[in-house]
């Protein structure tokens, strides 16, 4: 009898410490803006790299699985835009001799469902997904007291773009909206 | 040439109102170039508040609440980080230096930061600019305590003089005092023209003392306090700070350390860039700007326009001058041609001395500029904004030359001639 007992107690414990566990463990989302994106550069010496991040829909167009050849080309011609354009959207002084390398370019699906009906329903999951792009710079002179110009018309659903640049002490900001920007790195 | 010496000379014959115009568009361009310069200082001033610290990292609030509490004595945390968490960064191969800072308490309407060696060792402001002593040296002792310029000057403290801590409140006088344990001035720092020198600094293990025997945010009575003389570093252990500035080792690797702290699983965390912060606060505050460009253009206009009256009263005074002019074959182009140069004659040394007159005054206050407000003259001692300016108002000058050089142009020579004067 005290064998059962201890069993019981040692089970219900356990499922008492798994409720909790399933209770603390963390849930968290980040925000999505649509039209909104971020693009950090950040420079040492003469090497660099660039950041982008941003709403899908914002690059591609849509936000879903793309499931159909249509939208499997749509995906495909777009991140190809985005490779071939990043050196006329972000452009560095052409005497400092930059030369932009893709690094990686992902689409990231979000997780919205946090609770377990909608995870088994699966009704909220995937809702919104980010365009993610990270380049690598090399430039044969010093970005610093130069200047970026930042062009993002080419995608027309990107209407507001938060710029941060790292190079050596300067730290700077910009936002860009629908017309071309230029910073001066000092 | 000859216009020069036309020009020389009848200027030279009024002297007293061609100087007074002179004054009048140099005082105009001195507050307009000084406006710009002032700008211009106080951006610089304000975004490096703190220079070279990659990241300031606080508990997950905005990141300009973040910034003012941490950098500007501003607000208050939302939370405050746990001592693991902060050591756990701490110890990544990415970070280079950090600073930790406790904030929550204060002295006589001044805001009390603990913080620890790190502090005076790396703390940089506008460039390369560190933390200096007055006199005496950092708070690194329990009992030690440091005190920016402006608390030592409002309060009149002297080196080894006891202060007094209040818990919670950092405006005006404190509702609970730390009264049974009195800190020690170790040190006065010099003037930097940023928070710094509104601040008392104590070390963190001074921060915890004080709040040892506390219990649910309550006093310990005599009794159950532990006695300042019994404690000692080794009994105390830190538990939680507010927040930490971070240097990594390279720039880039603060953007994917910036990222692993954001997504940092164990506790909710922020951190942000301050620089970059800093200049997204100051572009909020840019119509401050505008309004002060928009004072001094008019200034400037009412400098010119000015210029003009003096020209246009003066020339009732020339008609004779003119109709000698004209007597002796200068045509009505010739005059227009004296006054137009005249009004550019006068404008470019109104420029000129409006522009020496700024480049001296900044050159000789700057040190005191920078140290009791935060400006920071840096950069070109002329900038294109401050050049177009000047060509701005040069063309201008000769425009409005134009006005009495076509009155001129206009009298017939008997006007004069035949004026009473």
């Amino acid at each position: 009898m005290k064998k059962v007992i201890s069993i019981f107690i040692l089970g219900l414990s356990l499922s008492l410490a798994a409720e909790s566990h399933k209770h603390s463990e963390h849930r968290e989302h980040e925000a999505h803006v649509h039209g909104g994106a971020t693009l950090n550069i950040a420079f040492d010496q003469l090497k660099g790299k660039i950041e982008f991040k941003g709403a899908a829909d914002g690059v591609i167009g849509f936000e879903h699985a793309a499931k159909s050849d249509q939208d499997k080309k749509t995906v495909a011609d777009a991140i190809l835009k985005f490779e071939t354009n990043i050196s006329t959207m972000v452009v560095f002084d052409t005497t400092l001799g930059c030369v932009v390398s893709k690094e990686l370019v992902e689409i990231q699906a979000e997780d919205h469902a946090d609770h377990k009906d909608e995870k088994k329903s699966n009704k909220h999951k995937g809702q919104h997904s980010d365009f993610i792009a990270n380049f690598n710079v090399v430039c044969a002179k010093s970005v610093l007291g130069s200047k970026i110009t930042f062009d993002f018309t080419p995608f027309k659903r990107i209407n507001d773009l938060d710029v941060t640049i790292l190079v050596d002490a300067v730290q700077k900001t910009t936002e860009v909206k629908k017309k071309p920007v230029t910073l001066e790195i000092k | 040439m000859i216009y020069l010496k036309l020009a020389l000379k009848s200027l030279r014959n009024r002297i007293f109102s061609s100087a007074l115009t002179v004054i009048s568009i140099a005082l105009s361009v001195m507050l307009l170039l000084a406006v710009e310069r002032t700008k211009r200082a106080s951006e610089e001033g304000f975004t490096q508040s703190v220079s070279q610290a990659d990241l300031l990292v606080g508990a997950r609030t905005g990141p300009l609440n973040l910034i003012l509490y941490t950098v500007f004595n501003m607000g208050s945390a939302s939370n405050n980080i746990s001592m693991q968490t902060y050591e756990d960064i701490q110890k990544n191969p990415a970070v280079e230096w950090t600073i930790p800072y406790s904030l929550g308490d204060g002295h006589k309407g001044f805001r009390v930061v603990a913080t620890d060696e790190n502090f005076y060792q790396h703390y940089r402001f506008r460039g390369d600019q560190k933390v200096e002593f007055l006199s005496g040296k950092p708070a690194l002792d329990i009992w030690d305590v440091v005190v920016g310029s402006e608390v030592q000057k409002k309060l009149n403290y002297n080196l080894n003089d006891s202060i007094v801590i209040a818990h919670g409140v950092t405006r005006g006088e404190g509702i609970q005092l730390h009264d049974d344990k009195p800190f020690k001035i170790s040190g006065i720092l010099k003037p930097t023209g940023t928070a710094i020198d509104q601040t008392v600094y104590i070390s963190l293990l001074g921060m915890e003392a004080i709040h040892i025997d506390w219990k649910n945010g309550s006093q310990p009575t005599k009794e159950n306090s532990t006695p300042q003389d019994q404690m000692t570093k080794e009994s105390i252990k830190i538990g939680q700070i507010t927040s930490f500035f971070l240097r990594t080792k390279s720039r880039i690797q603060t953007l994917k350390l910036q990222r692993d702290i954001n997504n940092y699983s164990e506790e909710p965390l922020m951190a942000i860039i301050p620089g970059a912060t800093l200049s997204d606060l100051w572009r909020g505050l840019s119509n401050i700007e505008t309004v002060l460009k928009i004072i001094s253009f008019m200034v400037m206009i009412v400098g010119l326009f000015s210029m003009l009256s003096t020209i246009l009263a003066g020339l009732n005074e020339r008609r004779r001058e003119m109709s000698i002019l004209r007597s002796i074959g200068a045509g009505p182009l010739q005059l227009c041609l004296l006054l137009v140069f005249e009004s550019a004659f006068l404008t470019f040394i109104g420029l000129m001395i409006g522009l020496l007159i700024e480049l001296a005054a900044f050159f000789i206050l700057s040190g005191w500029l920078e140290s009791q407000f935060g400006f920071y003259v840096t950069g070109d001692s002329v900038t294109k904004t401050e050049i177009l300016y000047l060509l701005l108002v040069f063309i201008f000058g000769i425009l409005i030359g134009f006005i009495p050089a076509y009155r001129a142009s206009r009298l017939a020579l008997k006007d004069g001639l035949s004026a009473r004067i």
